[in-house]
């Protein structure tokens, strides 16, 4: 019981500390390869102190949603981090979840955010929020369909039931099916991360933005907490993306130091060189128009339906 | 003992509902004792379908019999005792809130009509689903039926109104033709009219048969219940009902529906082959994909709930439709989780529509418009509206940690299970794709609920009408407190719900679906999942992230300031409205629902336009294509019947004698 809660306490913290490392080294890989020198891996530790620190300003339309909703933000996507294998091959709260409550805690997330967005009365909130909305719409088949063409083949949508499976039969990792589902879940990744080629997270510009936009209206302690809940969301879903298509080095046992060290070691390789994977893709591509994003997601799930049909024909 | 109480609860609506009409004139009197008898009819039928339920007892009340052949009966066995349940709890809830809300009536309308009227269609409401007999069912189904007409038609002095209670009153009597032909083709052939002999013969009727019967119910039943293309009327009535007869008629009177075709489906023709199920599931994602489309468009705010309830029934037909092959490739486990499900969503559809509908109709109160695009800022001037609509929305978009998720994840869970345990290569591939268009309605009810919520509660008011707003009366907002809480307590502890489905699940598929803390499935070891442990978690979390953050940064502190605006005042036309704001998802769909934006520009020189109107229209053309040309069908139809309508006495009396003289053939 103590070790499930110590696990528990690692896997929460690890969350919260690493997200911002990882976010440092997209943007630092970025930098390199279109020849800057970049900002330090460390900048987003430095951002995040920065606007904890500061006062914020709140306009005065806004009611109680923009004060609440960074918490509730912040708190879902820790949640979340207890229902995702990381370490181990099991999750502290595996036995309680699956892969429809995390989508669905990370809609409860999205719910918030593009709602709150349009409490300050600020057109850019609401343009924010309808794109946010439309993505998201064409998003959520994607992200299941790619994610069942995997789980299809263990029968159950329990993510560390899936892992466990995956970990010991490395022969599913041969298959046709295993390559279609990996492209469709690379394009979904993309887009719920919101990175070039879907939207850009760098820039304020009116006409690009997506996340962005959303945010507009927080400042201070709000924007902070806003800000690294999409640092620890991106950190999740690229574990998501680890537990379903390449789990090995996740440690067995959660009581041998030594295999949780490895375990620990190999996860946060894993998470660096999936950091510097999407840094390349978004290098190599310029932005698509929104209106184009839809079609790509569709290529995804047409992806994932032929994984599936090629699955079950088998 | 549980018969005087059913038979007491019965009583109650029926003596609120005549009583009523006979002491009219004293209408605050009048209305009083009404809703006190809606009241306590209510609060008895919960405690008599509780006691079928978990004493697993069953309930006899024989009324009378007009001929011998035909006796009124009312029943409670455990399905019927379920949905008395469900609908005597909102009725609760409808009562406490009807005392509030008739104030918008007051003074302009009678009011001891509308609870007058309300007790009938409640106990019309709870024979249909007692019912036990062909005569008792029809006849209570009819009433039903010409209640609700009357009530969607209390506010006649308006056009839309009537226009609105016409075509629900033709549509519903189109259903219960083919609910008359299916019942009388099951009559030929079991030679009973009793719902026991059908079920104990049912099964052995030949195959073709049994398929006719199953395609008039769903016709029939599916009218009801608002799915495509038998819709038409579901819009137009509910926003047209006031707002608790509204909320009555889309929480339980569409769930009578979903009674029957249970009933019909599983008792009377003991199961199907599996493409029963297959055609269900796939009017089932039809009726909810174009459902929500609409719904996410709509800027009527009852409109909007309005296409959300065909959605759902939308989602009731799907899991219905699962359950249905799963009892045809004889799996009792996953069975008897898609028979929970199916049951676990009606009572949390019942639970969220009518706390929606009720808040809906205090919004109406309180603004006196429906149009989203009229209001904003509610949130400040009726803050616990805005909670409780919120409540109900969040369970709408099914959001953990609500009523609504759990539903959504046991229907999607039987879908999955569908695609892993099944054998046939086409249900696998087809259990993927109705998942993942499940996954995409579920993000357009998220996305609807934002624009409703969004654009009526929070930022800056829209019109005069939404700035003076005030708070509604305390009656109202208990009533929709009452839903809300079973809907959070629910989310929390579906065990509740479960130990009373467990009987049904038990009686159609022979296993119990019950537990603690998890809502698992009975297969594989035991999966499943727990909203309210990760609530737990999600307390403790929150309660050491803001501890360390204050300890650590010192105290939040903020200043109030204007919304930045790129320099000018920012007023409320500049603020995303409802129709903008589906207006990006709408592009993306334009092929489907027929989208036509039209942009008028008056202008004086060719650059400098001195204003510009768009408007944004939705048409998925099914009136165009399927209604009218029907209705063009009937009305030539009837003009060529018109000839023997001469006027004429002699040739009346001639056709009455010709009708004796072939009766009288047709019995010798």
């Amino acid at each position: 019981m103590l070790e499930k809660i110590l696990l528990a306490l690692t896997q929460v913290i690890l969350c919260v500390l690493l997200a911002p490392f990882i976010q440092g080294i997209i943007k630092n890989a970025k930098a390199k390869m279109q020849n800057r020198v970049g900002p330090s891996i460390f900048q987003p530790y430095r951002d995040l102190i920065k606007y904890f620190k500061k006062d914020a300003v709140i306009s005065d339309h806004a009611s109680w949603f923009t004060r609440v909703t960074p918490y509730i933000c912040f708190t879902i996507v820790l949640v979340i981090s207890l229902m995702i294998p990381m370490i181990t091959l099991s999750a502290p709260l595996g036995f309680a979840s699956d892969l429809i409550l995390v989508i669905y805690l990370f809609a409860l997330s999205r719910f918030f955010t593009a709602l709150t967005a349009l409490d300050a009365g600020s057109s850019f909130g609401g343009m924010g929020s309808s794109r946010e909305i439309m993505l998201s719409a064409i998003l959520e088949p994607a992200l299941l369909l790619s994610a069942l063409a995997i789980l299809l083949q263990i029968g159950t949508t329990k993510l560390y039931v899936a892992a466990t499976a995956i970990n010991s039969a490395p022969g599913l990792v041969l298959q046709p099916t295993y390559f279609l589902a990996f492209i469709a879940m690379v394009i979904v990744i993309i887009t719920e991360t919101g990175r070039i080629p879907v939207d850009n997270p760098d820039t304020h510009l009116e006409l690009t933005m997506i996340h962005e936009g959303m945010l507009l209206e927080y400042s201070g302690r709000y924007l902070g907490l806003m800000m690294w809940a999409s640092q620890i969301k991106q950190l999740l879903i690229f574990s998501i993306f680890i537990s379903l298509f390449f789990p090995w080095g996740m440690s067995a046992v959660a009581n041998d130091i030594v295999s949780l060290g490895l375990g620990l070691v190999v996860f946060i390789l894993k998470l660096v060189c999936l950091g510097v994977f999407f840094a390349v893709i978004e290098t190599m591509y310029a932005k698509m128009r929104l209106f184009q994003v839809p079609r790509l997601l569709a290529s995804s799930m047409l992806l994932s339906i032929l994984a599936i049909i090629i699955t079950v024909v088998k | 003992m549980q018969t005087s109480i059913f038979a007491s609860c019965l009583i109650f609506f029926l003596i609120g509902g005549l009583a009523t009409f006979l002491s009219y004139k004293s209408e605050r009197l009048a209305h009083f004792f009404a809703i006190f008898c809606a009241f306590a009819g209510s609060v008895l039928g919960v405690v008599s379908s509780l006691g079928v339920l978990l004493k697993t007892s069953k309930i006899s009340l024989y009324l009378w019999s007009i001929v011998e052949s035909f006796p009124l009966v009312l029943a409670m066995d455990n399905l019927s005792a379920y949905f008395v349940l469900v609908i005597s709890l909102i009725g609760i809830a409808v009562t406490i809130y009807s005392i509030g809300y008739v104030g918008e009536y007051q003074g302009r309308k009678n009011i001891a009509w509308l609870s007058g009227l309300m007790n009938i269609f409640m106990l019309s409401m709870i024979a249909v689903v007692t019912s036990t007999s062909v005569f008792s069912f029809l006849l209570s189904w009819e009433l039903m039926s010409l209640v609700s007409f009357l009530l969607v038609m209390y506010d006649h002095e308006k056009k839309e109104v009537r226009s609105a209670g016409y075509i629900y009153v033709v549509m519903t009597h189109l259903g219960t033709v083919f609910l008359t032909l299916s019942f009388l083709t099951l009559f030929l052939y079991t030679g009973s009219l009793s719902f026991s002999d059908f079920t104990a013969l049912g099964s052995a009727i030949p195959q073709t048969t049994k398929d006719i019967i199953f395609v008039m119910s769903i016709i029939g039943f599916g009218t009801k219940a608002g799915i495509l293309p038998l819709h038409v009327w579901l819009p137009r009535a509910h926003p047209a009902a006031p707002s608790n007869i509204s909320a009555l008629m889309s929480a339980v009177m569409l769930k009578t529906a979903i009674y029957g075709l249970f009933r019909m489906s599983f008792d009377f023709l003991g199961g199907g082959p599996v493409w029963w199920g297959v055609l269900l599931i796939v009017i089932g994602l039809a009726s909810a994909f174009i459902g929500i489309v609409l719904a996410l468009a709509e800027n009527d705010m009852k409109r909007f709930l309005a296409y959300s309830s065909s959605e759902n029934m939308g989602l009731i037909f799907v899991i219905l439709g699962t359950a249905l092959i799963f009892k045809a490739e004889g799996q009792i486990f996953l069975g008897a989780l898609a028979v929970t499900a199916l049951l676990f969503h009606v009572m949390s559809h019942a639970l969220f529509k009518s706390l929606l509908f009720m808040s809906a109709g205090s919004v109406l109160y309180a603004t006196h418009t429906k149009d989203i695009n009229l209001l904003g800022g509610l949130i400040k001037k009726m803050p616990k509206t805005a909670i409780l609509f919120l409540i109900g929305g969040m369970s709408m978009a099914s959001l953990p940690p609500l009523s609504g998720f759990i539903s959504e994840w046991a229907i999607l869970q039987s879908l999955l299970h569908v695609s892993f345990d099944l054998s046939s290569a086409w249900l696998k591939v087809m259990g993927c794709l109705a998942v993942a268009i499940l996954a995409l309605v579920g993000a357009f009810a998220l996305a609807a609920l934002i624009k409703q919520f969004g654009t009526a509660f929070l930022a800056m008011p829209r019109s005069k009408l939404a700035e003076e707003a005030k708070e509604v009366p305390l009656a109202m907002q208990l009533g929709m407190a009452f839903v809300g809480v079973f809907i959070i307590v629910f989310g929390f502890m579906p065990q509740a719900v479960l130990a009373l489905t467990s009987p049904l699940s038990k009686q159609y598929f022979l296993t119990e679906i019950k537990s603690n803390m998890l809502f698992y499935i009975p297969f594989v070891g035991g999966e499943g999942i727990s909203v309210g442990i990760a609530t737990f978690a999600f307390i403790v979390i929150i309660l050491i992230a803001l501890a360390a953050i204050t300890w650590y940064f010192g105290k939040s502190r903020y200043v109030i300031d204007e919304t930045w605006n790129c320099g000018t005042p920012l007023n409320d036309l500049m603020e995303y409205n409802g129709t903008s704001y589906s207006h990006s998802v709408m592009v993306v769909f334009k092929k489907i629902i027929g989208l036509e934006s039209k942009v008028q520009v008056k202008q004086k020189y060719e650059y400098y336009p001195k204003q510009i109107k768009a408007n944004i229209e939705v048409d998925i053309g099914l009136e165009d294509k399927i209604y009218k040309p029907m209705i063009d069908l009937a009305v030539t139809l009837s003009q060529k019947i018109k000839m023997i309508q001469s006027g004429n006495l002699q040739s009346y009396l001639a056709y009455m004698v010709c009708a004796l003289i072939i009766a009288l053939l047709f019995l010798e």
